[in-house]
């Protein structure tokens, strides 16, 4: 019986690789991007703001000295952030508080610092001079 | 009477007879009556006025083919025209509305740094005014026996922003050893202070492996199809000089095999049986050296041959990997290149089924790291 069935499958292999494609993963999909997906990102709307948030990336010249960035942004106008930063030997957290209001998808913290935020999905983008931080939206647990 | 009549009849036709001689003399005159045979026609030619009447005809047909060319033509003008200037208005409308939108880009724009240098402006006033209230601080501390320790704390300046001259005159912004000239000012991103921090591509670092933004795999090919494996739960340190590492680096890469994912459930479970994932859970790459071919300090950018010792399944072999490396403006170090070995070198038997069903003993290991600068080496060579 194997005499027959070892070439028939000879044969059905041979024929195989013409109905199955390769998978093989192309040379410029190895690196993995440092935002995800091709979102589709609004101008943010206050109601879009208020939450906890945790950034997923950070690009820019920011991202050299900044791990990772928190917010909670209050619906009474105010916030509080932690960002993980690394200057020393050591990395360190910065918090801070204040206040925030958003006029025409612009962000101001405390009349001193605004950045551009938009919005997808759960995920806030803030885009300042210094850098882009996506931001995602999480829950208080 | 009768003799009267007579005479008057007389008259009368003696008046005629000569009215109709001379009637005959004059017309006799003027006409003259031409008889000739057809022959003779002939051998004159064609009738003038046929002639003339055919030429006619044929100009007359001549000019109504004409205008009705003429009429073609124009037609065929006026339309090319109507389509040029159709043409012409679309791609008018398409760039006035791309003007439109870089006008509205660079008013956005405008608008952004108006409302960041009036933030700018206000955060100066503040420094202004912390600087004033130090002022006056130490002013107090010297009219009393007080120690200068006693200024506003430095929380106070880490809320200050990017003012680089202020920063670097004030004694707290530059507790270390070092001269503050040798920091760059400290820069503001969302209100949150970043930490001074110098970098020089030119100068041996510690680099940490970002999982999140580092992948490590393989191709492999089979008897059915091609196909890659790969894993971001990849871990490591490396400590370099990136503009000239053949002058010494180092540095370990491991990868937990348990986690190479072909993106087939029973294949991976073949791959970890035969990779003894059970006794050796990771695979591991030890960077111990670099042969440079070029390096781009401009650029951040350096190409050429890692030399380093790779483990699979408990097995270690020395191997060469020509990568590229290069450090994008986030300050990451991007490492991606490529090599072949032979599974069975490092003792893993390719997978086979049937005795057909196989995989090639040649897989192409590949990786594409990007890793973080944890700041300049101490000690380290290749400076």
């Amino acid at each position: 019986m194997l005499p027959v069935i070892r070439p028939a499958l000879l044969g059905v292999l041979a024929l195989a690789p013409a109905c199955v494609h390769a998978k093989v993963m192309a040379q410029d999909d190895r690196a993995v991007a440092a935002f995800a997906g091709e979102q589709v990102w609004r101008p943010a709307e206050a109601a879009d703001v208020h939450g906890l948030y945790e950034s997923v990336s950070i690009e820019g010249d920011a991202a050299a000295a900044l791990w990772r960035i928190y917010y909670h942004f209050a619906d009474d106008g105010t916030y509080t952030g932690a960002a993980l930063t690394l200057g020393g030997s050591q990395p360190e957290f910065q918090t801070l508080s204040g206040t925030w209001h958003l006029t025409d998808s612009t962000l101001d913290f405390d009349s001193t610092t605004t950045a551009r935020a938009l919005v997808a999905g759960d995920e806030l983008r803030l885009e300042t001079e210094g850098g882009v931080v996506v931001l995602r939206r999480t829950a208080i647990q | 009477m009768t003799r009267l009549l007579q005479v008057i009849g007389v008259i009368a036709v003696t008046a005629l007879v000569a009215g109709s001689l001379v009637a005959l003399s004059v017309v006799n005159r003027r006409i003259q009556v031409t008889v000739q045979d057809e022959a003779e026609a002939a051998a004159r030619g064609p009738d003038p006025v046929e002639v003339l009447r055919a030429d006619v005809g044929q100009l007359s047909a001549d000019l109504g083919a004409l205008t009705e060319g003429v009429g073609g033509q124009l037609q065929a003008l006026h339309d090319a025209v109507e389509d040029g200037a159709r043409a012409r208005a679309e791609a008018q409308a398409a760039e006035i509305a791309g003007l439109k939108k870089q006008i509205q880009e660079l008013q956005a724009r405008l608008d952004r740094s108006i409302q960041e240098e009036a933030a700018a402006r206000a955060r100066l006033d503040q420094v202004l005014a912390g600087i004033g209230a130090r002022l006056d601080a130490v002013a107090a501390a010297s009219a009393a026996p007080e120690p200068i320790v006693d200024v506003p704390p430095a929380v106070e300046l880490a809320s200050e922003p990017e003012t680089a001259p202020l920063t670097q005159a004030e004694p707290e912004a530059a507790p270390q050893s070092e001269p503050a000239a040798a920091e760059p000012p400290a820069k503001g991103f969302l209100s949150f202070k970043l930490p001074s921090r110098s970098f020089a591509f030119d100068k041996p670092q510690r680099w940490s492996i970002l999982p999140a933004l580092s992948r490590v795999g393989f191709d492999a090919k089979s008897t059915l199809h091609d196909f890659s494996g790969s894993s971001q739960k990849v871990e490591g340190e490396l400590v370099a000089n990136l503009a000239r590492p053949e002058n010494g680096c180092r540095g370990k890469i491991t990868v937990d095999a348990a986690s190479l994912d072909t993106g087939e459930a029973a294949r991976d479970e073949e791959m970890r049986d035969a990779l003894g994932v059970s006794a050796d859970p990771r695979l591991s790459f030890e960077w111990l050296g670099f042969r440079t071919e070029s390096s781009d300090g401009a650029a951040m950018k350096t190409s050429g041959t890692v030399l380093g010792k790779l483990t699979i399944h408990g097995t270690t072999h020395e191997i060469e990997m020509p990568v590229r490396i290069s450090v994008d403006a986030s300050r990451r170090a991007s490492v991606e290149g490529e090599v072949e070995i032979r599974m069975s070198a490092f003792g893993v038997k390719p997978p086979r089924k049937l005795g057909v069903l196989s995989v090639e003993d040649t897989v192409k290991i590949w990786i594409a790291l990007r890793a973080r600068s944890l700041g300049e080496a101490a000690g380290a060579a290749g400076d």
